[in-house]
């Protein structure tokens, strides 16, 4: 048997947003530096995982991308659970998209639960502004960076999944803040079966790293 | 890395069969259970299945949950029985292409596809499509994903997040996206009420089982029932529980359910892996039972008794004598019921497995039995009284133990042992016991002169023994039901020069479980006699009230000649119960 080594950190990461915005394809050109113009919904969700540097350490990012059609919105709780950081994304050309995120910020935040609501890590990215040289844009910057300032100063980043513009900064972000809000390695300290007082399981909790 | 591109580099001429079959074994294909597929269109992941088929599997007869309540009566198993569909699909015979471990991922993700469809379209679960995780042809570059490949068997554990915990080879990291679409694949059947049970692809068999906050999945490409495999992971998951304790696994995934228990875990993987090997290396998992060391004369009743005295002096909950990786004596404190056999199991893999305590010769380790108590830890001390045949005595203590009391009860017991020569006994059985456990032949003199007690070749020849080819009768299991022990035969040189031993438990799992295939719980078996003629040997299973009794004879065994050599072997075995078994 080989000596433990430190494991490698494995960061879920969920990338939610409405259906069409690029999800998919910010993942593609993340992962596989890929894009095709060509739209395929993504059907239920889709995992792909990638290992990076973030400064000094190595991590393993398992990448849950979702559908985006309300349809598949059964299965959140599942996918939800245990996620280490949150991808919002819209499309900078269709506003609607924008106003969405809100919804789907709280809806994950109400299927996942995480412990401390209000500093889990989202990152907002605005996908396509490379269509039409930006003339179609509904949502500027300013109006998206206020957003992201009211909800606890969400890092928001223009990208382009067709242009690689951004992607590799924003995923870097996005690993680096879901490291940030790491939960501390708590140990856990098993009880003694008590021979004398059959019941009663005392826990002894000791919080270490 | 992972890539979602399996089928840009896989093209397969099948895409349209798999397509066919998948339609003509799930007929209802509404536009629903299209929507649930969990990835893109199904012709995407046919590119990783190709030929292949159901004929094969079609005909092997599923066990269903049903034969498991009954097998394991002692499990506490869920007894439904679940339909399983059969989708042709094995992984492409052909083009061995660096996309091994996305082809395995879109495999499992038509695995998916088609269990959303079962799960929607008939009231029952499980569905089968896609992949393997034996697929041929490994890609060099990613030593998991070929040692993945390259076995016919694999277990991998995840949270109920989806994130990696253990895998049986390989980096489990590297898994992640695999886990992720198991789990995926686990919701889509909870989502519709339903439990994912197992799921047949081509000659691969996905067996799930979910034990909160942990996921548990086994591949087998062997043909092992699934209600066997199902037991196997319980055995995996017990013995994590047994080093980290349900209230602690509970705790950690309470605070946050995207806890990694690797941390936990860190340094344990050698004990889930070496029990993980045991699966098809001994049949203890396939009878429910602990192995016995068989012992002459009154050496037991020595043993016991001396045990019983440590026990009590101590104030210890259990003491157990193990040797040879068998049990030779086991006894509870007044009042306390016998140790189980699922808790004596981990606790024979967990001393196996960890050189580290023999070396040290006295030993104190916390660990928690499951079935005795999940939510707490025991202390155990251990005493090796002879490390080469792990001859050793452990006592399990709770509260606080006073390990001076201890050492001084152990070394009182050994004293007294040796006083008698029940001590040198012990180690003799235990040193033949060992050459049948860690696989014979590696001392020539051991398949000759002093063989085992119950080696083949030194049975009376009423009991059917005999020298290799003098007796059609290669190996036996014999199990005493009521005690949950079980003692064998070694697997003699010739049974492992011919790399029989897996091949035999496995074939043994296969013909115990058909013998029990329906029965419900607590019941026995359907078929008290079975008898199996295969191409490298033929099997027989003869269960009674009390007692199953297993046998592999040689290929030109007919089934009248097997019958009339069971009934001589087990009647000779009866007589002996007390040297094979603990019976206190």
């Amino acid at each position: 048997m080989s000596a433990p080594s430190r494991k490698r950190t494995l960061l879920k990461v969920i990338i939610l947003g409405d259906s069409g915005v690029g999800k998919t394809s910010l993942m593609n050109q993340y992962v596989n530096k890929k894009f095709s113009s060509q739209y395929k919904a993504t059907i239920g969700a889709d995992f792909l995982t990638k290992e990076v540097q973030v400064d000094d350490r190595l991590v393993t990012m398992q990448i849950w991308d979702t559908a985006g059609q309300e349809r598949f919105q059964s299965l959140g709780v599942a996918f939800y659970r245990g996620a280490d950081c949150c991808v919002l994304v819209y499309d900078v050309n269709n506003s609607k998209t924008f106003d969405n995120l809100e919804n789907w910020r709280d809806e994950f935040l109400i299927q996942a639960s995480p412990s401390d609501p209000d500093s889990f890590p989202f990152v907002a990215l605005g996908n396509k502004v490379d269509v039409e040289g930006g003339r179609t844009r509904q949502v500027s910057d300013k109006k998206a960076r206020q957003w992201c300032a009211a909800k606890g100063g969400i890092p928001h980043f223009d990208t382009s999944a067709k242009e690689d513009l951004n992607v590799d900064e924003a995923f870097q972000t996005i690993a680096r803040n879901a490291l940030k809000n790491e939960a501390e390695e708590e140990l856990y300290i098993p009880e003694t079966v008590d021979m004398n007082a059959q019941a009663t399981p005392r826990r002894a909790q000791q919080g270490c790293c | 890395m992972e890539s979602k591109t399996a089928s840009e580099s896989a093209p397969s001429p099948q895409a349209d069969q798999f397509s066919e079959c998948s339609s003509a074994e799930l007929p209802d294909v509404s536009e629903e259970l299209a929507e649930m597929r969990l990835v893109e269109g199904l012709e995407r992941q046919a590119s990783s299945s190709s030929a292949g088929g159901n004929g094969e599997t079609g005909g092997g007869g599923d066990i269903g949950g049903g034969g498991a309540s009954a097998l394991f009566a002692d499990e506490d198993e869920e007894a439904s029985v679940l339909a399983v569909a059969d989708v042709a699909a094995a992984p492409p015979a052909s083009p061995p292409s660096a996309a091994e471990p996305q082809q395995q991922l879109a495999a499992l993700r038509s695995a998916a596809a088609a269990a959303a469809a079962e799960v929607s379209s008939t009231a029952a679960a499980a569905a089968a499509a896609g992949g393997s995780s034996a697929a041929p042809g490994g890609e060099p570059a990613a030593p998991a994903e070929a040692a993945l490949a390259a076995h016919p068997r694999h277990v991998f554990v995840f949270s109920t997040a989806g994130k990696p915990i253990f895998c049986y080879r390989g980096d489990e990291s590297r898994l992640a996206g695999l886990m992720a679409t198991a789990k995926a694949i686990l919701s889509v059947a909870h989502s519709k009420g339903h439990t994912l049970k197992h799921v047949r692809s081509g000659p691969h068999r996905f067996v799930f089982l979910e034990r909160p906050p942990l996921c548990l999945v086994g591949v087998s490409a062997l043909a092992e029932p699934p209600a066997v495999m199902r037991m196997q992971l319980s055995l995996v998951h017990g013995q994590i529980v047994s080093l980290l304790t349900s209230t602690a696994l509970q705790a950690m995934f309470a605070r946050n359910p995207g806890y990694d228990a690797r941390r936990l875990l860190g340094g344990s993987e050698g004990t889930l892996r070496s029990l993980i090997h045991s699966f098809t290396a001994a049949p203890a998992a396939l009878l429910g039972a602990y192995p016995s060391l068989p012992l002459l004369g009154g050496v037991r009743q020595a043993l016991g008794a001396a045990l019983a005295a440590a026990v009590k002096a101590t104030g210890a909950v259990h003491g157990v004598v193990v040797a040879g990786g068998a049990v030779a004596a086991a006894c509870p404190c007044p009042g306390q019921a016998a140790l189980q056999q699922w808790d004596l199991l981990l606790l024979l893999n967990l001393l196996g497995a960890s050189p580290s305590l023999r070396h040290s010769c006295e030993a104190m380790t916390p660990i928690c039995l499951p079935r005795f108590n999940p939510a707490a830890n025991l202390h155990a001390y251990i005493r090796y009284v002879d490390a080469p045949t792990q001859t050793a005595i452990v006592l399990l203590c709770g509260g606080m133990p006073d390990p001076g009391a201890l050492a001084a009860a152990a070394a009182h017991w050994q004293q007294q042992l040796e006083a008698i020569g029940a001590l040198h006994a012990l180690v003799q059985c235990a040193a033949r016991e060992q050459q049948l456990a860690g696989g014979g032949g590696r001392d020539a003199s051991s398949s000759g002169g002093e063989g085992a007690l119950l080696a083949v070749d030194a049975l009376p020849a009423a009991a059917g023994g005999g020298r290799f080819g003098t007796t059609p009768l290669l190996h036996f299991i014999y199990k005493l039901s009521a005690r949950q022990q079980y003692v064998m035969s070694p697997f003699s040189a010739p049974l492992l020069e011919g790399g029989l031993q897996q091949s035999l438990i496995v074939a043994y799992s296969q013909l115990r479980a058909a013998q029990y295939e329906g029965s419900t719980l607590g019941g026995g078996a359907l078929q008290r006699l079975r008898y199996e003629a295969r191409p490298r040997f033929c099997l027989l299973g003869q269960v009674n009230q009390d007692t199953e009794l297993y046998l592999v004879c040689d290929p030109l065994t007919v089934a009248a000649e097997a019958a009339a050599l069971a009934a001589r072997l087990g009647m000779w075995l009866h007589a002996r119960h007390d040297q094979l078994f603990s019976l206190q």
